[in-house]
Parts: structure tokens; sequence; C-alpha cells
């Protein structure tokens, strides 16, 4: 137990490992808290936006972009969006044009509206689909007044039955055609009616385990996908400045003056890993408890199951780089890659719908954000 | 002072070997990324328990159409076999058509369609979903115009024939203009940018990741200098801080850009990097920059040990906040904002503008 206490108190001596223990925490409780919060807002995808018609139908669809749950719409010139867009901040830029509104009265179903995207840009197929889905109800609406303009008056073929009041007999009468205002007031009283709106009844089931979740997966879970990758980097780097000492003494040959004590290294060892990884249980529990409302106590209490493997697996591989390199400045160096090469693999695999790359599913910070977004659903 | 410099690091085994180990592992990850650098294709299974024709002529506008082809692979089968191909992860997700579905849609009876989604991804899942949503709206779309007008046209005393044939009309019209969205866009490629696949964003990351730590080597080898007494027994003699800092920077930066020449031609060849001179000068210039921001650092911070966990940290910072490991477009609002002061954000963007 010698061996426990005293890289305890070594650690808990150790400046360098102390201030990047704070630095860590802080943005965890200061930076990953918040963007948890605002995962939903955050996750949606940055488009810009200008509306150059002044129409009703074209205020109305900008309006229903800006509100959308699935974009982040940035609005205002052309130049400032094209900066957005030179910047990397926005993906596309969509044009409202002013004869929006012209080109739907006039039944026209292409180009309604300009994309301008990055050329090869591959990823706006999907943005699109989003756009459409909020142009529908004016494209049908107009198709439909069209259709309805264009039928012959009611009285050239027919009537309605009512009884009249008077003489209680029956008679057919006929009501004048409705005005553009008029069916279209009329339109949105049927649309009014909550029995129109189709829905999929969306069943998510995982593969693996063959279990159906019942909770929505909305893209927000991408976004806590990230903060759960970023947290595991978070953790990471803490290990490789706990595990500082175990170079530093390398460097010192005090590992060597250890084994002629005649003690078991490998015992010795042991708990000294064992030291760091109590050191790191408070920052693994504080990461654990950042999605609680999300994950629940049972899903918190295995998130933190998993960060003190994550950060039992990393001290491993940093005792072994620093017994491998024997220099403090050059175990950094090393461990600051390894931190950011594994990191990068588990961002990869997050963005395995978009890269094709599965393959580092097997990597400690993929598999930790895999596990970590299971237990969010 | 340079033939000096130049000495010392030829000596330096130690930083030649850190050097070359990354720029082996940049070359790796360049290659590895080039092979996996797939197209990504969304594989649908279509379970019809309807069978009639119209939802053959839905089946066969999807099958048909060339926008839709482009990333998307339609299988149509039984309920039995759709299944195993999800099972299987063959399938991202399936449709099952209801029996009499159209018909009852028709009849304003809105039997919901199931979508079964593989949530194995969940980033995968998560967008399938809000595809689906947006689908459902343009359904509703139809669905309330077509009733509109058949209401509409009940009350105006229309002849129940002259409805019937309206309604079928106005279905296959909206159903039709639903279909082909794709062409209600206009789109324009803004050719002042591209854009970029992630596999090449690491790469383009890894690259500034080597340049920000032969800055860091560079620094180092100031430290090491001053901690010896080297540096004092310089400036004793007369030569200032300033002029040990340029030869060390000359030797140091000029020594890493050669080197960089047959690193970025080889991960130009093997993988799709776009690199002409404009691009190979703002990286010399940024290994420039790299160096003497860390060579002053160097001469500040007074601990090896603290100027290692600086600057690593610092880097780290650096490739987070730059959008070296997220993208920017998907950085948190907080973090996007530091971005554009960050080397490797500044050098991606470099490229892609002049791409």
């Amino acid at each position: 137990m010698g061996a426990f206490l005293l890289r305890i108190k070594l650690l808990l001596a150790d400046r360098v490992a102390t201030v990047c223990y704070i630095l860590c925490v802080a943005v965890m409780v200061l930076v990953f808290f918040n963007m948890n919060i605002y995962a939903s807002d955050a996750s949606r995808v940055p488009v810009g936006v200008i509306c150059e018609s002044d129409s009703p139908s074209a205020e109305r669809l900008f309006e229903s972009l800006k509100k959308s749950d699935a974009l982040r719409v940035s609005t205002g010139s052309m130049e400032e969006l094209e900066e957005l867009l030179m910047d990397g901040y926005i993906g596309s830029i969509f044009v409202i044009g002013d004869d929006y509104e012209e080109k739907l009265r006039a039944g026209i179903k292409e180009d309604i509206i300009k994309v301008i995207t990055p050329t090869d840009d591959t990823s706006s197929i999907i943005v699109r689909d989003i756009v459409a889905g909020y142009m529908m109800y004016d494209v049908c609406f107009f198709r439909t007044y069209d259709e309805y303009a264009a039928l012959p008056q009611p009285n050239d073929t027919g009537g309605q039955e009512t009884q009249s009041k008077e003489s209680g007999e029956k008679e057919t009468v006929t009501l004048p055609k409705m005005s553009e205002e008029e069916f279209s007031e009329y339109v949105q009283k049927v649309a009014s009616d909550p029995i129109y709106g189709f829905d999929f009844d969306i069943e998510y089931r995982d593969i693996k385990s063959g279990s159906e979740k019942d909770v929505e997966i909305t893209t927000a879970m991408i976004y806590r996908q990230i903060i759960a990758g970023l947290i595991g980097m978070l953790l990471m780097v803490i290990c490789v400045c706990g595990c500082n000492g175990f170079a530093l003494e390398c460097g010192q040959s005090i590992l060597k003056r250890k084994r002629t004590t005649g003690s078991s290294m490998l015992l010795s060892y042991g708990l000294e890993m064992c030291a760091v990884l109590v050191y790191l249980t408070p920052a693994v529990i504080l990461s654990s408890l950042i999605m609680i409302e999300e994950s629940g106590i049972w899903g918190a209490v295995c998130i933190f199951l998993m960060g003190e493997a994550l950060c039992a697996l990393f001290i491993m591989i940093c005792s072994a780089i620093a017994l491998f390199i024997k220099s403090a400045s050059a175990y950094q160096l090393v461990g600051t890659v390894v931190c950011l090469v594994l990191g990068a693999c588990g961002f990869i695999n997050t963005f395995s719908a978009m890269t094709g790359t599965s393959v580092l599913g097997w990597t400690p910070v993929a598999a930790y954000i895999n596990g970590f977004a299971e237990m969010l659903i | 002072m340079i033939k000096k410099d130049l000495l010392l690091f030829i000596s330096d085994r130690k930083t030649i070997l850190v050097l070359i180990v990354l720029i082996v592992l940049g070359i790796t990850g360049t290659v590895i990324s080039s092979g996996e650098n797939t197209p990504v294709r969304i594989s649908v299974g279509i379970v019809d328990h309807e069978q009639s024709e119209r939802s053959e002529m839905v089946k066969t506008y999807f099958t048909e159409n060339e926008d839709f082809n482009s990333f998307i692979d339609v299988c149509e089968g039984s309920s039995g076999e759709v299944e195993r191909k999800l099972e299987s992860g063959e399938l991202d997700f399936y449709f099952v058509i209801p029996e009499n579905f159209t018909d009852d849609m028709i009849r304003m009876e809105n039997t919901p369609l199931k979508a079964v989604i593989n949530s194995e991804d969940k980033a995968k899942a998560a967008v399938y979903g809000a595809l689906l949503e947006s689908y459902s709206r343009y359904i509703t779309a139809v669905e309330v115009n077509v009733e509109s007008l058949t209401f509409a046209m009940r009350e105006a005393g229309y002849e129940r024939s002259d409805i019937r044939e309206a309604n079928i009309s106005i279905s296959w019209d909206l159903v039709f203009t639903a279909l082909g969205k794709d062409d209600f866009f206009k789109r324009v490629a803004y050719d002042r940018m591209a854009s970029l696949p992630l596999a090449d964003h690491y790469i383009y990351s890894v690259l500034v990741l080597l340049v920000l730590y032969v800055g860091m080597l560079t620094g180092y080898s100031v430290i090491l200098e001053r901690k010896s007494g080297v540096r004092d027994r310089l400036a004793a003699a007369g030569i200032s801080v300033l002029r040990q800092i340029v030869s060390k920077v000359a030797v140091y930066a000029t020594i890493m850009s050669a080197a960089f020449i047959p690193m970025v031609a080889v991960m130009s060849s093997v993988g799709k990097l776009r690199f002409d001179f404009g691009a190979g000068l703002y990286l010399t210039l940024m290994i420039y920059a790299s160096c003497i921001i860390f060579s002053i650092i160097a001469h500040i911070i007074s601990s090896r040990n603290g100027y290692c966990f600086f600057s690593n940290m610092a880097i780290l910072l650096m490739t987070v906040l730059g959008g070296g490991i997220i993208p920017v477009m998907y950085l948190p609002n907080a973090f996007s904002s530091f971005a554009q002061f960050m080397p490797a954000y500044r050098f991606i963007t470099f490229i892609l503008q002049r791409s």
C-alpha cells in the first residue's frame, strides 16, 4: 500500500498535473455542461438564407426555415453569407428570389430557389430535402388552386341539394367559386384540423443487441457524441499529466533504484497505476454527471464505469510509453500525439455516416463515444 | 551562428527521430484515409404489402430517378428478406407499405407508414430520422390540399364524378410534384471555394499539427541551450538574444520546410491533396511563424517540463479550437468564434479558397 499512498501524495504535490487537472475540470463544468444544454439548438445544420421577395409565400417560407428544428439559419446580405460560406461556418446558401411566388403561381416546378454550394459539394442533398419540406405546402397550394380555378362553374355541372326554409322543398343551389384568398383561408382551416398530418411510425433498432429503442434519435445525438468524444480526450489528457511522474522517475533512474530494493516491481507498478486511477476518479465522476438528465442514474453509473475503463487503459498505455521512452519531455510529446490520434479516430468513426469509415470503431475513444451514446437512449 | 545551429540540428538524433516518426504517421494516415474515402451510399428496403399499380408507380419512380440513385440503393423484398438484410447490416432502414395504404390515404385514414431504422450508428439514425420527418411534411402538404379541393368542390355543389376525377388528377399531380422536389432547386457551384471531404480535412489537420510540433521542437532546442548556459555565454560574447533566435529559426525552419517537400509530394500523390506553389509558400510561412513563436515562448518559460507541458496543451487546444478534430461548422458557437485565430482553421480555409 506504501507505493499507492506515495503515488497519491506525489500526484497531489505535482504542480503541472494539478494545473492540468483543474483546467480540464473547469472546461468540463463551464463548457461541456453548457454545450449539452444547447445540444438540440447547436446540432442543427448551418445554412444561409436570403429572402429577396416580399410576397407572403416567400416570407412564410423564410420564417419557417428560421424556425426549423433541423436547420440553423444565418441571414444577411449575399456578401456576408458568402464570407460565412468561405470561412466554413455554413455549408450552403439558399436564395428565395423576388420571383418566387410568381413561379409558384405559374406552376413552374423547376429552379424555384437558388442554392449556392462549394464546388464538388454532395452533402447539400439532404439539406435540400429538408428545405423542400417547407416549400411543399405553398407549391401544392398553387397547383391545387390552379386546378380549382380551371374547373367549370358548378351550375354547369349540377349543384348541391338543400332544403328550402320557406317551402320546405328540396332544391339545388350552387355556390360561387372562391377567390385565391378565400381558397387559401379554406386550405388553412383544413390544415389546422388535427386529423390531417402524416407521421411515420419510426422504430429504432440496434442490430447488434436486437433491442428496440423507444426514444427518438435526433440530430442532438450527433452533437452529444461530439461532447462525449471531447470528454474522452480530456480524460486522456489528464491521464497523460497524471502519468508524467512515471516518465520523470524513469528519466532520473529512480525505477532502477527501486529494483535494487528487491520488492515486487509488478505489484508496486500496479498499485501506482491504481493510485493514478483513483486520482482521476473525481474528474470521471464529473464527466458522468454532465448528461445525467438524458442518461438517468443507471446510465450515469455506466458512463462512469466506461470512463474508468478508458482511464485505466490509457494509464497503462502512458506507463508503457514512459517506461519505453524514459524522457519526460519526449513522453509528453508522444502522449499528446497519441491523445490527438485516438481522439481523431473516435470522431472519424462518429462521422462514419459521411466518411464510410467504420473500421475505427474498436479504438478506445470510438468505443467510449458509442457506449456513451448507448446510455443516452 | 548559423553553422553552429546547423551542426546542432544534425547531431540532435532525438529531434530527427521524433520528426521522422511524425512524418511517417502523417503519410500512413494519408494512405489509410485515401483507401477509405469511398462514397457513402444509403441502402433502403421496401416491403410492399399493397402491391397495387399506384405503389408500383411510386417505387419505379424511386428506382429510376437519377438524383435519388446517386446516393441511395433501393431494395424490395418480403418482410423476412428485408428483415434479414437489416439484421446483417446490409440495409440502413426499411419501410413497410401496409395493405390498402393509398386507398386509406384517399379516404383520409392515416395508416402510418412503418419505418425501421438501424440505430447501431447513432449519427446515421439521427440523419435518417430528420429526413423522414421532412418526408412526412411532403405527404401532409399533398393530403391537405387534395382534401381541401374535394371539400370545396363538394360545398360548391359539383357532381360526385367530377369531384372524384379532380381528386385523382390533383393527387397524382401533387404526388409527382413532391417526388420531383430536386428540381425545385437551381444549384450554383460557388467557384471561389471547393468542398472538402472529411478524410482530407484530417490530413490537412495532421499537416498543421506537424508544423506546430516543428515549432515546439525548435523551442525545445532553445530551452536546452538556455539550461546548459550556452545562451548566457553567447550573450557575453556580444551575440544578442534576438540574433540567437533568428539564427535558430533560420536553420530549423529552413531544414523543416525542405523536409516537408517530399512529404507533401508523397501525400499529394497517394491521397487527393490539392497542393500548389501558393499552398507550399503558405505552409513554409506557417513553419517559420511557428518556430519564431515557440522560440520566444522557450525564452519566457524557464522550466523544461513547464515548456513541454505548456506547448503540448497549447497545440492540443489550437487543434481542437481550429476545427482540426471537429470541423468548425459543427463546433459549438463558443468555440467556433476562436477558430479564425487558429492555424489549422486558417490553413484549411486557405486551401479551400484556393481550390
